[in-house]
């Protein structure tokens, strides 16, 4: 018996050793970095002394993804910093983003750039994690953007705390074979009205197999948001429910509630029943099978959802108002950086941003799809009429709305509606109304 | 003989002294670890959960505001009840297919039980997030493949919506989870059916008794033991899971499938309410303690020595 | 019926058969997420998203090759390797002598205190990072390449498996170890050459539960390595395929038959020794 034990610890270590040279790269870098990160928290208190410690500044950044289009950024900002300081690049992901940065800042450990929206710091502001930047924003830079407004979405009590970078709200790509086996023909200028919009599923429900339209679980709140920016008709009283003035139980919200409501009933959105379950691949693999019509899509999204399905004949198409007036706000935003307060290199990462948005890298961002907010200058490669429809509305975006108010209503509004409405009906109202006095008694 | 006896009875205090000695050599690595990993972190939770903590900022006693806020919010209890329900589901599913699988595994031949056991085992090898990210797939309604499946047999009918509805979402994901839980349960289980003698199956068996008789007679009773640790750790297990359901639905649709420690998470991280958090998994803690109490008393546990 | 046919029904009747189909459904239902991943990995993106369920129109290995390359799936499989040996050694090791601290000598109260310990892990993880990542920042110890997880797995995980070892002791004959005293064995031997070779089993159980709960951990893996980029294991470094322009799916399931096919080899070969050194002779009876 001990000489079977003998044997199995022998090959579990011999296991252990082969396997450990296909990480042997890894153990070799790893003494390296346990240097470097104790340098990290030297490095903070050199910062200012400057020039003393030869080894290089940590700078450490969470904005890129595992994209093809975000590997070649970090090459740039590699070549562009590399020998100044270590970049330590880390795979940023949107459900753990915030859960990352705080766990890190509770002990003080280094973060100095963090891709997030403007519109959603008050989380990080209220609970005083984010950088001012007010200081940072020179004339210079601000020169570059193309709407200074624009920095109004990062700015919280007059301190500007998240820089954006690119414009975000819905569209929709239609696809046009489709709509043409339908006879289905789209506005020629402008956006339908929702009733316009339901008619043209419909036709198509019948003229074809095709479901009318369909949108991710994570996008369905889109659905609410622009309802309560538009239902209203005009500022005035769409001011009032941005500021919470209004209560949820308006009947001008029940009855577009009620719409969206019918519409997933009746199965205007793929697949029919569980169309509020439809996930990001579910959408693009129906999509690209031709089963609906009607894709709701991030703008920013929108070149990277025509690669990965490879629909070719299609057509960019307005959000439908769902009230009544004929230039509807729209819902939108921004991708932005901000600096957490547990930032050991906030230099490096001011220079970092300014980089990105400079107009070289503005324009190699603007050929990939993503709506820049800073100038670009002139480029061939940039398909101009895709550019055109995806920045037609962007006018109309409004930034600021109720969510904004607090973050559970933030939550709530994002996460749980439409869902909670379907199935819980007036109580969902009801806990809506009382996040929303929670946050005006405060 | 005599001074044997003595020694067993009343042991003179030296070799006491030296056994406690040595024990406490023995016990002191782990508890070094167990101090460090877990009892700081649990006192400072603890701590945690009477306090207004949030990162940065200021620190002030909170008394029992958190504890009752717990009780009182709708919506905390309701993933509390949420939690239950997936638990339960995923720890029976788990311990009855682990089961199975190990007494059939048992049964056939050595080579074919040693190929069943390493395919059963798996999807125990693959992170939880994955597990629930191909899930997705198979439980698409449109694409997937249970709706395409029930289709290609006729029972058009049954199809549904598994992850959108509110009857159906829980229990999808308990079962998924109790799926992915079932090999380890199978190992747990075969080992322990290993450790009982032949010689006492056979003679069972010679006895005239079938191979179930000697199942339910025999082999059960002998590793109830095994079987009650075994549930207790899956229920333990399947309470604590976050990664699975969040892949799966988010919680979603809504807050239909949304369990505590996604609450507590979220709590804790979207709104900074630490102290409101901790409580809250602190609660947990006590209510799981007191499910796996229940069980513990429900199979029994005495241990046979053979 | 001729003799050896009557023997062949004797040794295999008809509730094997049974078994033996039910195995067979069963294993179909079980591999099906492993044929997923096979058949999605040798696919392209663009050919998935068109039929998902259908099989690959060619075979390519592109997928393989950029996981490992530039998904570097190979250094984060060969943490995983190391952070699961280097946990489940001191685990056990602890366990055994903590365990056998309480059943045989005689250490006060420790019973309630194991219970106690238990008890405590059911914390959900969620709040107990927190409070870790400090200690461990404070310590220094985050820069050092997989000691932050093997210290938290370690930590959790002796408890439990220190109670069903302790369990286990309780129901060794205490003649056999009192004729081990007789025969003049002090404590450590006793351990070594009369209780070690008859826990195999429990041996084998807890090893199985250690690997499954340390090699699928992901919440404490991601929030310790996150302003590292060395030492990540593969339930981290598997949600980089993901971005919200979408899941890599070929790309995941190539890194995910990356990780199973081999794990699967060094299961089937370890089990051979597992299985055999527990029927052969060492258990009791």
């Amino acid at each position: 018996m001990k000489k079977r034990m003998k044997q199995l610890v022998s090959i579990l270590i011999a296991s252990a050793l082969i396997f450990s040279l296909t990480a042997c790269g890894s153990k070799s870098e790893s003494t390296g970095v346990a240097q470097d990160n104790g340098n990290a928290k030297t490095a903070e208190d050199t910062k200012s002394g400057g020039g003393e410690n030869t080894k290089k500044q940590d700078l450490v950044m969470i904005i890129t993804q595992a994209t093809d289009f975000d590997k070649t950024l970090e090459e740039k900002i590699n070549e562009e910093f590399g020998e100044k300081y270590n970049i330590i690049f880390k795979t940023w992901e949107e459900q753990s983003v915030e859960q990352t940065v705080k766990t890190a800042a509770t002990a003080g450990e280094q973060i100095d750039l963090v891709k997030f929206w403007p519109m959603q710091m008050e989380s990080f502001v209220s609970a005083n994690l984010a950088t001012d930047l007010t200081g940072y924003m020179d004339d210079e830079w601000k020169d570059r953007f193309t709407d200074t407004n624009i920095l109004e979405m990062g700015t919280y009590d007059g301190k500007l705390y998240n820089i954006p970078y690119d414009n975000v709200y819905p569209a929709i790509i239609a696809n046009s074979a489709i709509l043409a086996e339908a006879g289905v023909t789209l506005p020629e200028s402008g956006a339908w009205t929702w009733a316009e919009f339901e008619e043209a599923c419909r036709t198509i429900e019948e003229k074809t197999d095709a479901f009318g339209a369909a949108i991710q679980k994570e996008q369905a709140c889109w659905l609410v948001r622009n309802l309560f920016l538009q239902t209203w008709g005009n500022e005035e009283d769409m001011n009032a429910f941005i500021q919470g003035k209004v209560s949820f139980k308006d009947p001008k919200i029940v009855d577009g509630l009620e719409m969206i409501k019918k519409d997933f009933d009746d199965g205007m959105f793929y697949p029919g029943e569980g169309g509020l379950a439809v996930t990001q691949d579910q959408l693009y693999a129906a999509f690209s099978q031709g089963k609906y019509a009607f894709m709701f899509v991030p703008s920013s999204n929108v070149v990277g959802a025509l690669d990965k399905t490879g629909i070719t004949d299609y057509t960019i198409m307005d959000y439908p108002s769902m009230g009544t007036s004929e230039n509807p706000p729209l819902l939108g935003g921004c991708n932005g950086w901000f600096i957490p307060k547990n930032a050991g290199n906030i230099e490096g990462a001011v220079e970092v941003m300014k980089f990105l948005q400079s107009e070289e890298l503005s324009n190699y961002k603007l050929s990939a799809g993503k709506l820049v907010v800073t100038k670009a200058g002139a480029n061939s490669k940039i398909d101009m009429t895709l550019l055109e429809a995806l920045t037609r509305n962007a006018n109309s975006i409004q930034p600021k709305e109720i969510m904004g108010l607090d973050a559970e209503l933030n939550e709530y509004i994002m996460n749980l509606m439409p869902a909670n409405y379907f199935n819980n009906g007036k109580s969902a109202l009801d806990e809506l109304d009382a996040l929303r006095e929670a946050a005006l008694s405060r | 003989m005599n001074i044997n006896m003595n020694t067993k009875k009343t042991p003179s205090s030296g070799i006491i002294k030296k056994q406690r000695l040595l024990g406490a050599a023995f016990a002191a690595p782990a508890a070094l670890l167990v101090l460090f990993a877990t009892i700081i972190p649990v006192a400072w939770n603890i701590v945690l959960s009477f306090s207004n903590w949030s990162i940065i900022g200021e620190n002030s006693f909170a008394g029992l505001t958190h504890y009752m806020e717990v009780f009182a919010n709708k919506a905390a209890l309701k993933t509390v009840w949420q939690s239950i329900t997936i638990s339960l589901v995923a720890s029976v599913t788990a311990m009855i297919l682990g089961t199975c699988l190990a007494i059939m595994i048992y049964r056939v031949s050595r080579l074919e039980g040693a190929f069943f056991r390493f395919l059963f085992y798996g999807p125990g090898m693959l992170p939880m997030t994955v597990v629930g990210l191909l899930f997705t797939f198979v439980l698409a309604t449109d694409e997937g493949l249970v709706n395409n499946f029930l289709k290609l047999v006729g029972l058009a009918n049954l199809t549904s919506p598994w992850l959108a509805e509110k009857g159906t979402v829980l229990i999808v994901i308990g079962l998924v989870q109790g799926w992915r839980s079932s090999g380890t349960i199978m190992m747990l289980i075969y080992t322990a059916i290993l450790g009982i003698p032949e010689s006492l199956r056979e003679s069972a068996h010679l006895d005239g008794a079938s191979f179930i008789t000697q199942v339910r007679r025999i082999i059960l009773p002998l590793i109830r033991s095994t079987i009650q640790m075994a549930f207790s750790f899956m229920v333990m297990w399947a309470f604590k899971t976050y990664d699975i359901v969040w892949s799966m639905t988010g919680g979603g649709p809504g807050d239909l499938s949304k369990t505590t420690p996604i609450l507590i998470v979220e709590q804790a991280f979207k709104f900074n309410k630490f102290g409101y958090a901790s409580a809250l998994s602190l609660v947990y803690a006590a209510l799981i303690i007191f499910v796996i109490i229940i069980i513990r008393k429900g199979l029994g546990g005495e241990t046979y020595e053979y | 019926m001729s003799i050896k046919m009557k023997r062949f029904f004797a040794r295999n009747p008809l509730h094997i058969w049974v078994f033996r189909l039910v195995l067979v459904v069963l294993a179909l239902v079980y591999i099906c997420p492993i044929l997923f991943a096979i058949i999605t990995s040798l696919k392209t993106e663009r050919e998935f998203y068109s039929n998902i369920w259908a099989l690959p129109q060619n075979i390519r290995l592109e997928n393989y090759i950029s996981a490992f390359k530039v998904g570097k799936i190979g250094e984060y499989f060969g943490n995983s390797v190391i952070i699961a040996i280097g946990s489940i050694i001191p685990i056990e090791i602890c366990a055994v002598l903590l365990a056998y601290a309480i059943a045989r000598l005689k250490l006060p109260k420790t019973e309630l205190i194991l219970i106690f310990c238990f008890a405590i892990q059911l914390l959900p993880t969620e709040t107990i990072i927190i409070p870790l990542y400090i200690t461990m920042s404070k310590l220094s110890i985050l820069s050092v390449p997989y000691m932050p997880m093997i210290l938290a797995y370690a930590g959790w995980s002796i408890p439990g498996t220190a109670i069903i070892m302790k369990n286990y002791f309780d129901t060794v004959p205490s003649e056999l170890l009192e004729a081990a005293r007789i025969d003049g064995a002090g404590e450590v031997t006793t351990l070594f050459r009369v209780m070690l070779p008859l826990m195999k089993g429990v041996l084998a159980t807890c090893i199985v539960m250690n690997f499954t709960f340390v090699w699928g951990e992901m919440m404490w893996a991601r929030t310790a390595t996150i302003v590292t980029t060395k030492g990540i294991p593969l339930t981290v470094g598997l949600m980089n395929f993901k971005s919200d322009l979408g899941t890599q799916w070929p790309l995941l399931c190539a890194a995910i038959c990356l990780v199973i096919i081999p794990l699967y080899l060094l299961f089937l070969f370890l089990q051979k020794y597992f299985v055999a050194s527990l029927t052969a002779g060492g258990v009791k009876g």
